[in-house]
């Protein structure tokens, strides 16, 4: 298994597409489409992102050919579990709540997060751009979200995060609903995590999953801190 | 001396009275004319009105033309948003996929309004002050123009999965950037300006840089009227420094904050002058004694360089940034010659 998941860890940081589909077809071929995602493709991710997370010159391409191959192989499991009329298993992890803070537009980055959170199992809102602060934590308290992720690329639009710390704040939610922060200028300058009011940050959408683990832990810590 | 005299001065390895200055000053302009940033970013006079107050203010080494990427995209078709506070930007690319790319007429940069208003700018800029400052024509690069017109996604799933698309795209917009910054050089650019806001590490790989965007680049750089500056944008460039230093026509780079000019000089060899690189928009977050300080350990660190321009990197310097951070650069500049003079 583990020989397995090293042979789709190089297809996919080769960023052979078709070449990946193809091993996770045998693989399922062999183990069933119903255990791909859990014995297959996040463990994979979870080698990906440990080496990334020691790399510094990981690049959104690199994180998008991955994310796209992921993509594929996630429609490929519902397509297959369909078909064989398997129930899909479902999100086990969330709700969390991702968006472009006010202003920004740049969608890419949040939408790789997106795949690489379905992928890890968390049900994931997505926003989509120029989201405000009221809409992020509107939609976090209706779906029960103890997360809310905010990207931005440039630090003109980072700062709008402050605002949303502000909200959080500001409607007694802080520890309970944890902050995420990231984008391209969180990765350049480390210290605007603190400075817009972040809980966390990751260095590339691959290690979203990860820290988001982290800050829901650390949200049912918190409550029960205060019960 | 002037500014055109020390900018001359340092592209050739001269001596010069201080060291220059450049303070990307595009956006802050406005907040000397007042209104709205939609009129600013619309209006030609509005905006060399603005540039000419910065004149005033901060006497820089360098002006800039309009520095807003998605204005340029809107020429095509994108659809760009305005803001109170910062620059226009992007919000629907022109198009939704690379072969809807391809069969789009690009935009005359003869009689397009928004081009317009870009040769405009320069135009009224130059008229004004481009016998005494260099004036930096800021336009996108063949390889960072379809990122505006797609999208980021588009451009790299296209750079992916469809090389032979890409690099049709590639051969309109070359043709396309080559007209339209000779059409900036012709209304009164001392230089183009071309940002690496896509083509960099945090990006896209070596193998696109090598394989793909230095042939656009050249090809393009090599029929231009005029020298090119390559600038970082916000993201770090130096490890593709190598890479372009053999591009055709580039007079200089602006490194991004925190990069190590020692590094980027061993990259691109003793002529090309290098830029920065204090980081614009965050200027005011910072005292002026600290910028001070910073800008001295850049100065110190770079004494023995003929060719380096102290200034700011990154997007524009933030309207809200306070005047004395800005002058902050310069009164170091001028401090540093000072002190070398006794």
């Amino acid at each position: 298994m583990v020989d397995a998941q090293q042979q789709l860890v190089s297809l996919m940081l080769d960023g052979d597409r078709m070449g990946s589909m193809q091993f996770v077809d045998d693989w399922a071929a062999i183990h069933g489409f119903g255990l791909v995602m859990t014995d297959l493709i996040e463990p994979v991710l979870t080698e990906i992102g440990a080496r990334w997370a020691v790399k510094t010159d990981v690049n959104l391409a690199e994180g998008y050919v991955t994310a796209k191959i992921v993509e594929e192989v996630m429609t490929r499991v519902i397509d297959e579990q369909s078909r064989q009329q398997q129930p899909s298993p479902g999100p086990g992890k969330g709700p969390v709540v991702i968006g472009n803070i006010e202003e920004d537009c740049h969608a890419l980055g949040r939408k790789l997060v997106g795949i690489f959170l379905k992928a890890s199992g968390w049900e994931v809102h997505d926003l989509g751009n120029d989201v405000t602060p009221e809409r992020f934590v509107e939609v976090a308290v209706q779906y029960g979200a103890r997360i809310i992720g905010a990207s931005a690329m440039m630090y003109t639009t980072a700062v709008n995060i402050r605002k949303l710390r502000d909200e959080i704040d500001g409607q007694g939610l802080r520890g309970r609903i944890q902050l995420a922060v990231g984008g391209a200028v969180f990765v350049q300058r480390p210290e605007l995590v603190d400075e817009v009011g972040g809980d966390g940050t990751a260095r590339n959408a691959i290690l979203v999953p990860p820290l988001l683990d982290r800050l829901w832990s650390a949200s049912e810590t918190y409550e029960r801190g205060r019960s | 001396m002037k500014p055109m005299e020390r900018f001359a001065a340092v592209l050739a390895g001269d001596t010069v009275d201080r060291c220059p200055v450049s303070l990307t000053l595009s956006l802050y302009g406005a907040r000397f004319v007042g209104g709205s940033l939609r009129e600013y970013y619309t209006n030609a006079a509005r905006y060399a009105e603005g540039q000419t107050a910065v004149v005033e203010a901060f006497a820089p080494d360098i002006l800039f033309s309009p520095f807003s990427l998605p204005l340029e995209g809107s020429a095509w078709g994108s659809e760009v948003r305005f803001f109170d506070h910062q620059p226009p930007n992007l919000v629907r690319p022109a198009v939704s996929s690379a072969e809807e790319l391809l069969r789009i007429a690009p935009p005359d940069v003869n009689v397009h309004p928004q081009l317009g208003f870009f040769r405009e700018a320069i135009r009224r800029m130059a008229q004004a002050h481009g016998t005494d400052v260099p004036i930096a024509g800021v336009a996108l690069n063949p390889m960072e123009l379809p990122a505006m017109l797609l999208g980021i996604e588009g451009w790299l799933n296209a750079l992916l999965f469809d090389e032979a698309r890409a690099r049709e795209i590639l051969k309109i917009t070359t043709a396309f950037c080559v007209r339209w910054m000779n059409a900036l050089f012709s209304e009164g650019a001392t230089f183009i300006v071309t940002p690496t806001n896509f083509t960099n590490p945090s990006i896209v790989t070596r193998a696109i840089v090598e394989e793909i965007a230095v042939p656009a680049l050249t090809e393009t750089f090599q029929q231009l009227d005029g020298p090119v500056v390559v600038h970082s944008g916000g993201s770090p460039l130096s490890r593709f420094l190598d890479a372009f230093a053999s591009l055709p026509q580039v007079g200089g780079f602006v490194l991004n904050a925190n990069e190590s000019f020692a590094e980027a000089r061993e990259k691109i060899g003793a002529q090309a002058v290098l830029v920065g690189n204090i980081d614009g928009p965050s200027l005011g977050t910072h005292t002026p004694d600290a910028i001070r300080s910073q800008c001295r350990a850049l100065l110190e660190d770079r004494r023995d360089d003929a060719h380096f321009i102290l200034g700011t990197s990154g997007a524009d310097v933030a309207l809200a940034t306070p005047p004395e951070c800005i002058r902050a650069l310069k009164h170091a500049a001028q401090a540093f010659a000072e002190e070398a003079d006794v």
